[in-house]
């Protein structure tokens, strides 16, 4: 394997890492101002409600959590990958130095909670006080969303979503589309196969991923025979939303998560549905 | 989800609403997967909702061969994919090189098939398996299924 | 209380006023910081109605009981200093003959005490948990990553009551009077320090384990 060039951390020098360009953090960083940075980071984290307040004044920094982390374990055990330095390398600095600070750390604000936290949870059912390091986390992305520095791949994603309510640009005629074509493709097989397509009072109403309509096109065609197969009353929403994915959520843009949930429910009412399915 | 806590319908994954169709007859598992498989628990699905003995029914009934990971159930590792993670295509080596303790526990089963219920496992899996050149298959849930439930000879065209 | 009045000399007043002092400001400052929590966490609409009684009970015991969780058998070393020091530290004062001998001198109330060797005992384990907690700030990586001043600053807190305490009782390196207005001193520090530092995972230990015991319980899950 080749040997990447590697970037040490101005601001801490165990922050070893790879040099992976990104246009979402690389480029994205050259409009900040230190005044924008410092509103936003105050916005975000000036309200110090219960759940930030516990995780703070309680953490003992008492590193129990780091063998928590797969990221942890697979480095080697390098210090900087632990739960609770992702919260001393982001949230402590930034409250410490009272959100004076500069784009450059954002960025790398931005690596550490975008690429090296998975939201999994597993470190609060190691740390002895169930601190949720996630919700940091999770505030910490809400800065970097609001400033835009993002993730390429990612911040994509979630213009999809705020665009289409998927996360794969698919217009709703497509999705209609690809569901008939679909049932055309399989009922070839078996006799009187059906996707139904907003069926009122229907059973189940199944919810598949964004990305199955587009490149993953068997599930659907598997989904289909389960379906046929158990004579399951099932349905797929027509309108919008049909994904259940949702990056919104993982990068804290509120709004368009809201729009996604209120959507999936709205269908689930609007169809009179008794389960929902979700793929995700 | 979300701040909702009563609701007209039930919310569930496919592989939960898989167990409740095997539970309850409307599908019959007439073949076994014969190869060594090993099973992915999802943070989500698993850590967040608690389906950990659910999957186990499932693998247990399609699959002759299951080996557990360790640790595994709601103490299991992440895929990383999770998160969000999983559309950082241009990260891939990143994020498996930081998950070689899931590689190890892969290795460790001795399984030829990972099992996952999930996307964004499967999205990190894969990543895993080539990026630490583990030679072991990826294959959904639902293709599990499809390969060893009954599909009555009724149903087909021509029949 | 008088005899300070009496004779305002620096025992006395170690002795009297400031004993009274630092166990007002730790009770009312405790409860103070526990009301406030509360408070936000009811403002916080999210908080309150996700709070399971039962879960966070039981997610409690696995946490407070030596060995009882995942983490804690993994990490056994740590777990058994961080019981011996926690043990020490929250009961040997409380049952400790020179303490009560001195609360009856006040109110002339006692209760039940160990043995002047046990506690010796106890002292000696605390202190050398303390010194092993500072090595594995300054040694093991994790930790150091994350350790700050205030965090050798809690832990020295902790340590110098005991430390002056052990020295007081085998009347070591200064004179005896002298050693324990020392160690009352320093036991009244780490009283008023309790709710105003992170010495104040006293008490939000059992409100931040009641929370996420509660999360997993709804989330059909144990955090053990
Ligand atoms: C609040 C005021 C306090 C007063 C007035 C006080 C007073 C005393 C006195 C008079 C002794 C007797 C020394 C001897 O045996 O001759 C003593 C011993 C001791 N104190 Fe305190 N103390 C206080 C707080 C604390 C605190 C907060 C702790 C620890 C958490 C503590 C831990 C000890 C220990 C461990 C010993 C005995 C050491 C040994 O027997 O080896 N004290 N204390
Ligand atoms: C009864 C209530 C208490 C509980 C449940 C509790 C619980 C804990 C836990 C879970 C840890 C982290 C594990 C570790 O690092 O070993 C810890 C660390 C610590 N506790 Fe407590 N604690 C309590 C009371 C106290 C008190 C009264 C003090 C001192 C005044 C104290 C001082 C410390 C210190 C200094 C550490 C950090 C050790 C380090 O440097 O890693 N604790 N406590
Ligand atoms: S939530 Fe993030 S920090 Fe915690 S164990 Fe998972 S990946 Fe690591
Ligand atoms: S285990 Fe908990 S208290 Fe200890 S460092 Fe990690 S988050 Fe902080």
């Amino acid at each position: 394997m080749a040997v990447k060039e590697k970037i040490v951390s101005r601001d801490f020098k165990e922050y070893v890492r790879e040099v992976n360009p990104d246009v979402g953090l690389d480029e994205s960083i050259k409009g900040l101002t230190p005044e924008k940075i410092e509103k936003t980071i105050k916005a975000v984290l000036g309200a110090r409600t219960a759940r930030i307040r516990a995780v703070l004044e309680t953490c003992i920094h008492c590193g129990l959590c780091s063998k928590a982390c797969q990221w942890y374990l697979s480095n080697d055990g390098d210090p900087s990958y632990a739960p609770v330095a992702k919260m001393r390398m982001t949230i402590w600095e930034m409250l410490k130095r009272d959100g004076k600070v500069d784009a450059e750390f954002i960025k790398q604000c931005a690596r550490i909670v975008f690429t090296e936290c998975n939201i999994c949870h597993r470190c609060s059912m190691y740390c002895p006080y169930g601190l949720d390091v996630t919700f940091i986390i999770g505030l910490v992305r809400r800065v970097c969303f609001v400033l835009g520095v993002v993730p390429q791949r990612q911040m994509d994603q979630d213009h999809a979503h705020a665009t289409t309510l998927n996360q794969v640009w698919l217009g709703q005629n497509d999705w209609l589309d690809t569901m008939q074509w679909q049932e055309e493709e399989v009922g070839a097989e078996y006799k009187d196969l059906r996707i139904p397509i907003d069926k009122e009072g229907a059973e189940v109403m199944w919810l598949p991923l964004g990305a199955e309509p587009k490149t993953g096109i068997y599930h659907i065609e598997r989904t289909a025979k389960i379906m046929h197969a158990a004579g399951i009353d099932w349905t797929v929403p027509g309108k919008d939303v049909w994904d259940s994915s949702n990056m919104p959520m993982f990068l804290r843009d509120f709004a368009t998560m809201q729009r996604i949930v209120r959507g999936l429910f709205d269908n689930a009412i609007r169809l009179r549905i008794k389960k929902m399915v979700l793929t995700e | 989800m979300l701040g909702y806590k009563e609701l007209p319908f039930e919310i569930m994954q496919t592989g939960e609403f898989y167990y409740d169709l095997m539970k309850s007859g409307r599908i019959k598992i007439v073949r076994k997967i014969k190869d060594p498989v090993t099973l992915q628990d999802p943070c989500n699905i698993i850590r967040r909702a608690g389906a950990s003995e659910k999957f186990r029914y499932f693998v247990n009934a399609t699959c002759e061969n299951f080996t557990e990971m360790t640790p595994n159930k709601e103490h299991n590792f992440c895929c990383n994919a999770g998160g969000g993670l999983a559309g950082l295509s241009n990260w891939a080596a990143h994020k498996a090189r930081g998950n070689r303790v899931k590689a190890q526990q892969i290795k460790e089963t001795g399984a030829k098939v990972v099992i996952t219920p999930c996307h964004n496992c499967s999205t990190g899996i894969k990543d895993v398996i080539k990026y630490w050149d583990l030679g072991v298959k990826n294959v959904f849930f639902d293709e599990i299924l499809v390969q060893t439930m009954d599909i009555p000879e009724t149903l087909k065209v021509g029949k | 209380m008088f005899d300070f009045i009496r004779d305002p000399s620096l025992y006395n007043l170690v002795r009297g006023p400031l004993v009274w002092i630092a166990f007002f400001v730790f009770i009312g400052g405790s409860i103070f910081k526990i009301r406030a929590m509360y408070i936000m966490a009811r403002n916080e609409k999210a908080v309150l109605p996700f709070i399971n009684g039962k879960a966070a009970l039981r997610s409690l015991l696995h946490w407070v009981i030596p060995f009882a969780s995942r983490n804690w058998r993994l990490r056994w070393p740590i777990t058994t200093l961080t019981f011996v020091f926690h043990i020490g530290l929250v009961f040997l004062p409380l049952f400790l003959l020179s303490h009560n001998i001195l609360i009856h001198e006040s109110w002339g109330i006692t209760w039940w005490t160990v043995s002047e060797g046990f506690a010796d005992a106890v002292t000696l384990l605390v202190i050398f948990s303390c010194v092993a907690f500072f090595l594995r700030r300054v040694f093991a990586s994790e930790v150091k990553f994350v350790s700050s001043s205030s965090d050798f600053l809690i832990l020295a807190i902790s340590f110098f009551p005991f430390l002056t305490g052990f020295l007081a009782f085998h009347e070591l390196l200064l004179p005896y009077k002298w050693m324990v207005i020392l160690h009352m001193i320093f036991g009244e520090i780490m009283l008023m320090a309790i709710p105003f530092t992170r010495l104040g995972h006293m008490f939000y230990f059992f409100m931040t384990r009641t929370w996420m015991g509660s999360q997993f319980a709804l989330w059909n899950s144990k955090d053990w």
